[in-house]
C-alpha cells in the first residue's frame, strides 16, 4: 500500500515509535507534540508528508523550549527533557525512506535539507552493526525466514535461533537471549507474531521488528501494540535500517 | 468508583524521570507504602480525593502543571 493512501495518523505512529523503538515513549512523544501544533491530524486537507513535516518541527521546537525551562517533576517539560532529542538529519532521512516508504523527496521535505539523496546514501553507509549481536527470526514461511536470514548474517548479524510458532518463539528468545527480534505479523492465523512477543517480553526485554502486510491494522494506538513495524514486501534496505536503529535506540 | 470485586485487571504503563521517580519512592518511605506499585495507587487516591474535595484549589494547580 502506497503512503499517501494510508491514514496519515497511523503513519505518523509509525514513525514515533520507529525513531525510539519503543511503542510507549513514541505514542507519548506524539502525544506532546500534537496537542501543541495547530492541525487537526483528521482534517482531510492536512496530507502525510505535511502532517510529517509538522511534527518534526514541532518535536524539535519543544526540544529547544523544554531545554530551556526548568522541568518541574511531572509536568510535560519534565517527561520532553529526560526524552532524546530528534536524531541527526542524516538517520531522519534513512527512517522516512528505508523504514517508512516516504519517496527521497518527500523526506527531504519532511527533515528540511536540500539534498536529501546524499543524506541518505550517507546514513546507509554509515550504517555499524557492533559486536555480533544475536537475533531471533520469527517467521512460518520457509522462503522469508531464509532471506531474513542472509540479510542479517550479510550485515553482521547472528542469527540464534528461528522459530515458526509462538511457542517455538518463546523458547528460541529464552535459549538466545536476543538484542532484537524479527517477526511475522501474523503467524498461520494461529497465536500471533504478539502473543509470542507479550510472553517474550514478560522475560526478556529486547524491540521487535514486526513485518506485516497490513501496518495501519497494527497502529491504532492500543496498549498491546508493536514497537516497530516495517511493510510487506520488504528490501534489504528495510530490514538494515530497522535493525540497526532499533540496536542503536535502545544502546542511546 | 467501581465496585470492589472486579475481575478484570489493566497493567497500567507510564513514563517518569529519575527525579519524578524519586519523588514518589520518598513519598513511599514518608507514608510506609508497601512498595512502590500501592504508593503510585494511593497518590492516585489522593489526588482524585483532593480534586473532589477542593475542586477550586486543584484545578488552579492543574492549569500550572499543564503550563509550566
Amino acid at each position: 500500500m502506497s503512503i499517501a493512501t494510508r491514514p496519515p495518523l497511523g503513519v505518523l505512529r509509525q514513525f514515533s515509535r520507529a525513531v525510539f523503538a519503543d511503542r510507549l515513549i513514541g505514542d507519548e512523544m506524539m502525544r506532546l507534540t500534537m496537542a501543541r501544533v495547530d492541525v487537526d491530524p483528521r482534517a482531510s486537507s492536512a496530507s502525510v508528508t505535511d502532517l510529517m513535516s509538522i511534527f518534526l518541527a514541532g518535536w524539535r521546537a519543544l526540544a529547544r523550549k523544554a531545554a530551556a525551562s526548568g522541568g518541574r517533576p511531572f509536568t510535560d517539560s519534565a517527561l520532553l527533557n529526560a526524552l532524546p532529542t530528534p536524531p541527526d538529519d542524516d538517520r531522519l532521512v534513512l527512517l522516512l525512506v528505508d523504514v517508512m516508504g516516504f519517496s527521497v523527496a518527500e523526506a527531504g521535505r519532511i527533515v528540511g535539507i536540500a539534498a536529501p539523496a546524499e543524506a541518505l546514501r550517507r546514513a546507509r553507509e554509515a550504517l555499524v552493526v557492533h559486536g555480533a549481536p544475536r537475533a531471533v527470526i520469527v517467521e512460518d514461511e520457509p522462503l522469508i525466514a531464509a532471506d531474513l536470514r542472509g540479510i542479517l548474517e550479510r550485515m553482521g548479524v547472528d542469527v540464534a535461533g528461528e522459530a515458526r510458532s509462538a511457542d517455538e518463539a518463546v523458547r528460541a528468545a529464552r535459549a538466545a537471549l536476543p538484542a532484537v527480534i524479527l517477526a511475522d505479523y501474523n503467524l498461520d492465523g494461529r497465536a500471533t507474531g504478539i502473543d509470542a512477543v507479550l510472553r517474550i517480553h514478560q522475560e526478556h526485554d529486547c524491540p521487535v521488528i514486526f513485518i506485516t502486510g497490513y501496518p495501519d491494522r497494527v497502529l491504532q494506538g492500543e496498549e498491546i501494540e508493536p514497537d516497530f513495524v516495517i511493510s510487506k514486501p520488504y528490501t534489504p534496505d528495510n530490514v538494515r535500517a530497522a535493525v540497526v536503529h532499533c540496536l542503536d535506540a535502545r544502546r542511546a | 468508583m467501581a465496585s470492589s470485586n472486579e475481575k478484570r485487571l489493566s497493567k497500567l504503563q507510564i513514563l517518569v524521570t529519575d527525579s519524578e521517580l524519586t519523588n514518589i519512592d520518598d513519598w513511599r518511605f514518608d507514608n510506609r507504602a508497601d512498595n512502590r506499585s500501592s504508593a503510585v495507587r494511593e497518590l492516585i487516591a489522593l489526588g482524585l480525593l483532593y480534586s473532589e474535595r477542593h475542586a477550586e484549589d486543584a484545578s488552579e494547580e492543574l492549569v500550572r502543571l499543564r503550563t509550566e
